[in-house]
C-alpha cells in the first residue's frame, strides 16, 4: 500500500469505527436507562409477578357454655380456587369431574373472569385431594375455615350461624361477631411462569385466630329444655314455643331454645323466618302469668294484705262497657286464693283499687317494655302502653295479662324478681360478664311483698292449683300458669288461637332455677297448667339434680324412713282409693313412687290397678274428686 | 511458529479468553437448573473453534485471501442447498444437518462474504459502478437465499456489514447516501413483504405492553429480569426471572438479561468493556495492517461482531424487535463460536503479520 492509499483507508477505518461506536454506545445508554433508572421499576415488577399474595383467613373463636364445653367451634376445611388466566382450557374438564361439578359452570367460571376464582367451596378433603392430584396450573387449594355447632338445632336460634365468608350472621356469632372474628393473616409465596407455587413461603401477616367466648348456657340443661319443649309441642300439635331457663340469683341465662328448631350447620336449608329467635324476639300476651305483679303492686301500695279479701262477683264483672269473665265463677277469696284460682276479677278489682301508676311502675322495674339487653340483636322491648293510655279497662285488662306483650325472658326475669326476694338482676349472656350483672340490679318489691307472693305461687302448683303438673316429685315449684287468646290479623281476640305459658321458680327455699315456657298455639287444650307446665316440670326434674339440688325425699331420708314405719300399717294399703291428696303423696313418697295428681279432693280411681306391685320410681296416676 | 507467537496481539488474546470465561460462567448460570449437559457441550465447541483459531493464525494471509472464493463459493451452495434438505426448527428452514453438529449456513456466509469481499477490494476501490456492481450481487445473492429461509435478522446484519466493508473500501459518501434513501424509501414495500410474525415484532417493539402475555411477553420479561438486576445484581446463581421460567431462551438469544440480572450494572458494564477492548483492538489491527486485504479483513469481522452485539442486546433489552442472533461468545452454540473464533483467527492473522514482514510483503515484493 502506498502512503496516500494507506490514509485513505484509515480515515474511512475511522469513520466505520465511529458508525459501530454508535452501536455500542446505544446499548450502553440502554444498560444505563434499565439497571439504573428504572431499576426499582423493573425489581417491583419482577417481584410482583414473582410473588404472589394470599390471604388466609384466621380461625373463628370458639363458643363454649359455662363449663367449657364446646357449642361453636371452626373447622378447617378445603376449598378449591384458580387463577382464572391461568387454567389451561383443555385441562378444565378434568377439572370439572374431579370436582363433581358440571362441566359447562367450571368453565363458565374460569373463562369469564379474571384472576382469582373459587371453583368449590369447603369440600370434603377426598375432593380436594382428588383435584390437587391433578396438578393443574393455577388451580389451588385453599385452607377455610367451617363453623361446625355440635348441638345442632338445640343451640339454632341462640348461637346463630356464620356465612360462608366467615361472618357472624346470626345469634350469638353476630352479636359477638367481632370478638369471635379473627385478624386474616396475608401469606407471601414465589410463584413460577408456569403458576406453580413454590413450597417456600413467609408470612406478611400472621392470621390472629379470635377470641373464644364463654356463656352462661349450660349444654345439658339447653339440650334437656330442648327436648322437654319439642315432646310438648309435639303432643299439642301446637305451632311453635320456647323456654327460657334463668338462674335467679345472677340472671344467668342457662338455656334459651325454640320449637321447631333449624339446624345452624345447613342454615341454607331453611327459611330465614325460621333462624329468629323467638324467646327474645318475639312477644305474646302473658295472661294470667302477669297476676302475680299485680298482686305484688298492690301489696306494695299497702292497702292490700295477703289475707284481705275479695268478692269475685261470681264469674263477670262490668267494668266501663267491658264485661271481665272468669273461667271458674268464685265467690269471696283471698289474695292467695286470687292467685291459685287464677280469678281475672279479682286482680281487675285489685288494679282499679290501687289505680294505674302503681301496677306500671311495677312492671317497668320488673322490666317489661324495655330490652334486658343481655346482648343477643334483634330483642324486643315488648309492649307496655303509657300510663296515659290506662283507662279502666286497659287497667283491670293488663293486670291480668291483656294488652300488654311481653318476651319469654322478659317474663323469665320477672320472675326472677320473686325468686330474688325483689331484687331485679338483668339477664346475661356472656359468662364472664360480671360488671355489667351487678351494674344491672336493682329493687323492683320489698323482700316480704316477694316472699308473699312466692308462696301464693306456691299454692298454684299445689295438687287444686292450676300449675299442679308442673311439679316434679320431691321439689317443691312456685310458678304461675297463663293462657292468652292471641290476636287475630285484625286486631280482634282470636277464638281457637291461644298462647299456653308457664312460669316458675324452683326450688321454692332456694331458687336455682327461673323457668318459663311459651307453647304457641296448642291443639288439644288451650290451658297453660295442661300444656306448659308439663314441660317445666320436665326441664326442672332434669336440671335440679343435675345442678345438684337433692329431691326433698331423699334430703329427709332417714327422718322421713323413721315416719314411715310409725305409719307403716297405713300404707299397707292395695289401693289409694279415698285418700286425700296429702295422704295419696304421703303414700307415694313412702314407696318412691313418681305421682301424677289430677283434680281435687279424695282418689276417685287410680292408675295402675294394682298398687301394691309398683317398685320404686315407677309412676302412679291418680283421679281426684269432692 | 516462534515468529508467530511473537506477532501475537496478547490484548486481543487476552479479550478473546475472558470473554469466552464470562460466556462460559453465564452458560451454566442459565442451564444449571435444567440442562447441564448443554454447558460440556458448549465446552467442546469452545475447544474445535479454538483450535481453528490457532490453525488459522498459523496460515498465511496470502494463501487464506486465495481461498476466500472457494469459501465464498461452498457457503452459497450450502445455503442454496438448505430450501431443499434443511431442518425446520421454531419454522424456519435455517439449519443443515451435518451428522455431528447442526450447520446453519447463514453463519459460514457471513463470513465468507466479509471475506470475498475484502478480498475483492483488496486490490480496487469501491467507487466505480462495475467493481461496486460485482460486490453487490456478492452480497444479493446470499441476502436472498436466507430471507426466504426466512431469516430477516442475519439478512440485515449481512447487508449492514457489507455497506460497512463497502464504506471501509472507499464508497463515494454521496452514493452511500443514494443507498440509504433509497433502502429508507423502500422500508414500506419491505413491510408489505414481511411476514406476519415479523410485523408483529417490530410492533411489538413499538408498545410492548400491547400483548404482555403473547408477542411482547419474551421482551417484557427480559426487561424485567435486565432492570431488577440494578447495579450489583442479584448474585451467581441468584437470579429469579430466569430461575422460575420467567424468561423465554435464556441460554441462547436471551442469555444477555441472565448475565445483566445476576450480575447487574456492573457485569454489563464489564461485558461492554470486554466488548470494546475487542471491537478497538480488531480496528488497531486493522489500522496497522501492512495490506489492504487484512485492513478490510478486520473492518469486515469488526462490523459483524458490532452488529451481533448491537442487534442481539438491542433486541433483549427492547430497543429493537425481536430477531434470532446470539450474542458473541455468551450464547450456546456451536457453529456460531466456531466460526467467530475462525474469524478472530483471520484477525489474529493480520496481526501477526504486521508485526514482522514476510519476505514477500516486504517492500518491492511484487505480490503486495
Amino acid at each position: 500500500m502506498s502512503d496516500k492509499q494507506q490514509i485513505f483507508v484509515r480515515r474511512r477505518i475511522e469513520a466505520v469505527a465511529g458508525l459501530l461506536a454508535l452501536g455500542l454506545v446505544l446499548l450502553l445508554v440502554r444498560a444505563v436507562d434499565l439497571q439504573w433508572l428504572q431499576a426499582d421499576y423493573l425489581t417491583s415488577l419482577a417481584e410482583k409477578q414473582r410473588y404472589r399474595q394470599f390471604t388466609a383467613v384466621a380461625p373463628r373463636g370458639s363458643i363454649l357454655d359455662s363449663k367449657n364445653r364446646t357449642l361453636a367451634e371452626s373447622v378447617e376445611t378445603p376449598s378449591i380456587a384458580a387463577m382464572a388466566d391461568e387454567v389451561p382450557a383443555e385441562r378444565m374438564a378434568d377439572l370439572a369431574r374431579a370436582l363433581g361439578l358440571p362441566s359447562k359452570k367450571v368453565e363458565g367460571k374460569l373463562k369469564k373472569r379474571h384472576g382469582f376464582v373459587w371453583l368449590a367451596r369447603q369440600v370434603p378433603p377426598m375432593v380436594a385431594e382428588k383435584v390437587m392430584a391433578l396438578n393443574i396450573p393455577g388451580v389451588r387449594m385453599e385452607k377455610e375455615w367451617r363453623r361446625y355447632h355440635p348441638l345442632g338445632p338445640e343451640t339454632g336460634h341462640l348461637l346463630g350461624f356464620v356465612g360462608i365468608d366467615g361472618k357472624g350472621l346470626e345469634g350469638a356469632e353476630l352479636s359477638w361477631n367481632s370478638v369471635l372474628t379473627g385478624e386474616s393473616g396475608i401469606r407471601q409465596v414465589r410463584r413460577d411462569a408456569r403458576g406453580h407455587s413454590l413450597p417456600d413461603g413467609s408470612w406478611l401477616r400472621e392470621p390472629a385466630p379470635g377470641k373464644s367466648i364463654k356463656l352462661t348456657i349450660d349444654a345439658s340443661i339447653q339440650s334437656v329444655a330442648y327436648a322437654a319443649l319439642a315432646d310438648g309441642v309435639r303432643q299439642q300439635n301446637a305451632k311453635g314455643g320456647s323456654v327460657v331457663v334463668l338462674r335467679p340469683k345472677d340472671g344467668a341465662i342457662l338455656a334459651m331454645a325454640n320449637w321447631p328448631g333449624y339446624n345452624p350447620n345447613s342454615f341454607r336449608n331453611f327459611k330465614p323466618g325460621q333462624w329468629r329467635n323467638r324467646a327474645v324476639t318475639d312477644v305474646f300476651e302473658p295472661g294470667s302469668t302477669m297476676k302475680p305483679f299485680s298482686v305484688a303492686a298492690a301489696l306494695t301500695s299497702g292497702k292490700w294484705k295477703p289475707d284481705s279479701i275479695i268478692y269475685c262477683e261470681k264469674g263477670a264483672m262490668q267494668v266501663a262497657d267491658y264485661t271481665i269473665k272468669d273461667d271458674h265463677p268464685e265467690g269471696w277469696l283471698d289474695l292467695t286464693g286470687i292467685i291459685v284460682k287464677s280469678s281475672n276479677i279479682g286482680v281487675a278489682k285489685l288494679a282499679l283499687d290501687i289505680g294505674p301508676e302503681p301496677l306500671h311502675e311495677m312492671l317497668r322495674k320488673a322490666g317489661f317494655g324495655q330490652r334486658s339487653r343481655m346482648g343477643l340483636g334483634g330483642e324486643s322491648p315488648g309492649i307496655v302502653l303509657p300510663t296515659e293510655r290506662w283507662g279502666p279497662v286497659e287497667t283491670a285488662n293488663i293486670a291480668f295479662g291483656q294488652g300488654i306483650a311481653v318476651t319469654p325472658l322478659q317474663l323469665a326475669a320477672a320472675f326472677s324478681v320473686l325468686a330474688n326476694e325483689g331484687l331485679y338482676v338483668a339477664p346475661r349472656l356472656l359468662a364472664d360478664d360480671m360488671q355489667a350483672a351487678q351494674n344491672a340490679s336493682h329493687r323492683v318489691m320489698q323482700a316480704s311483698v316477694a316472699r308473699q307472693v312466692m308462696s301464693m305461687l306456691e299454692y298454684a302448683t299445689s295438687a287444686d292449683g292450676t300449675g299442679s303438673k308442673a311439679v316434679p316429685v320431691g321439689y317443691r315449684v312456685a310458678g304461675k300458669t297463663g293462657t292468652a287468646q292471641k290476636p287475630d290479623e285484625r286486631g280482634r281476640y282470636s277464638r281457637d288461637k291461644y298462647t299456653a305459658v308457664f312460669a316458675g321458680v324452683a326450688p321454692v327455699d332456694d331458687p336455682q332455677l327461673v323457668i318459663v315456657v311459651v307453647v304457641d298455639e296448642p291443639q288439644k287444650s288451650m290451658y297453660g297448667g295442661q300444656v306448659a307446665a308439663p314441660i317445666f316440670r320436665q326441664v326442672a326434674e332434669s336440671a335440679l339434680p343435675y345442678l345438684g339440688v337433692p329431691a326433698e325425699i331423699k334430703n329427709h331420708g332417714p327422718w322421713q324412713a323413721m315416719e314411715v314405719a310409725a305409719e307403716a300399717p297405713a300404707f299397707e294399703a292395695e289401693s289409694t282409693y279415698g285418700m286425700s291428696m296429702r295422704e295419696v303423696r304421703r303414700f307415694a313418697a313412702s314407696r318412691g313412687l313418681r305421682l301424677h295428681v289430677h283434680g281435687s279432693g279424695w282418689v276417685t280411681r287410680q292408675k295402675p290397678a294394682n298398687v301394691a306391685a309398683l317398685n320404686s320410681s315407677e309412676s302412679l296416676e291418680v283421679w281426684l274428686d269432692e | 511458529m516462534i515468529r508467530a507467537l511473537r506477532g501475537i496481539d496478547w490484548i486481543l488474546l487476552a479479550a478473546i479468553l475472558c470473554l469466552l470465561g464470562l460466556g462460559l460462567i453465564t452458560l451454566y448460570a442459565a442451564v444449571y437448573q435444567g440442562d447441564t449437559g448443554l454447558w460440556k457441550r458448549q465446552i467442546i465447541y469452545l475447544g474445535v473453534g479454538f483450535s481453528v483459531f490457532l490453525i488459522l493464525c498459523l496460515l498465511p494471509l496470502r494463501l487464506l485471501g486465495l481461498a476466500s472464493w472457494p469459501f465464498y463459493i461452498l457457503a452459497l451452495l450450502l445455503l442454496a442447498l438448505v430450501p431443499l434438505v434443511g431442518d425446520v426448527q421454531m419454522g424456519a428452514r435455517r439449519w443443515l444437518d451435518l451428522g455431528v453438529m447442526n450447520l446453519q449456513p447463514s453463519e459460514l456466509m457471513k463470513w465468507a462474504l466479509m471475506f470475498v469481499l475484502a478480498n475483492w477490494f483488496a486490490s480496487r476501490e469501491a467507487n466505480t459502478l462495475q467493481d461496486l456492481g460485482v460486490a453487490l450481487a456478492l452480497a444479493i445473492a446470499p441476502a436472498a437465499l436466507i430471507i426466504i429461509q426466512p431469516d430477516l435478522g442475519t439478512t440485515l446484519v449481512l447487508l449492514f456489514a457489507a455497506t460497512a466493508l463497502l464504506i471501509a473500501s472507499g464508497l463515494p459518501w454521496r452514493w452511500f447516501g443514494l443507498a440509504v434513501t433509497l433502502a429508507l424509501a423502500s422500508l414500506p414495500l419491505l413491510w408489505h413483504f414481511m411476514h406476519d410474525y415479523q410485523k408483529q415484532r417490530v410492533l411489538t417493539l413499538l408498545d410492548p405492553q400491547s400483548d404482555p402475555l403473547g408477542a411482547g411477553y419474551h421482551v417484557i420479561q427480559s426487561t424485567i429480569a435486565i432492570g431488577s438486576g440494578g447495579l450489583f445484581g442479584k448474585g451467581f446463581l441468584q437470579g429469579t426471572q430466569g430461575r422460575l421460567h420467567f424468561l423465554p431462551e435464556q441460554h441462547t438469544d436471551f442469555i444477555f438479561s441472565v448475565l445483566a440480572e445476576e450480575g447487574g450494572f456492573i457485569a454489563v458494564m464489564f461485558l461492554f468493556m470486554l466488548y470494546t477492548i475487542l471491537i478497538t483492538r480488531i480496528l488497531i489491527i486493522s489500522y496497522r495492517a501492512h495490506t489492504r486485504f487484512g485492513s478490510l479483513i478486520c473492518i469486515g469481522v469488526a462490523s459483524v461482531f458490532v452488529l451481533y452485539i448491537t442487534v442481539n442486546i438491542g433486541m433483549v433489552s427492547g430497543l429493537l424487535p425481536v430477531v434470532g442472533l446470539p450474542l458473541p461468545f455468551i450464547s450456546y452454540g456451536g457453529s456460531a463460536l466456531v466460526t467467530m473464533l475462525a474469524a478472530l483467527g483471520l484477525v489474529m492473522r493480520v496481526a501477526i503479520e504486521s508485526k514482522e514482514l514476510i519476505p514477500w510483503q516486504r517492500p518491492g515484493s511484487p505480490l503486495v
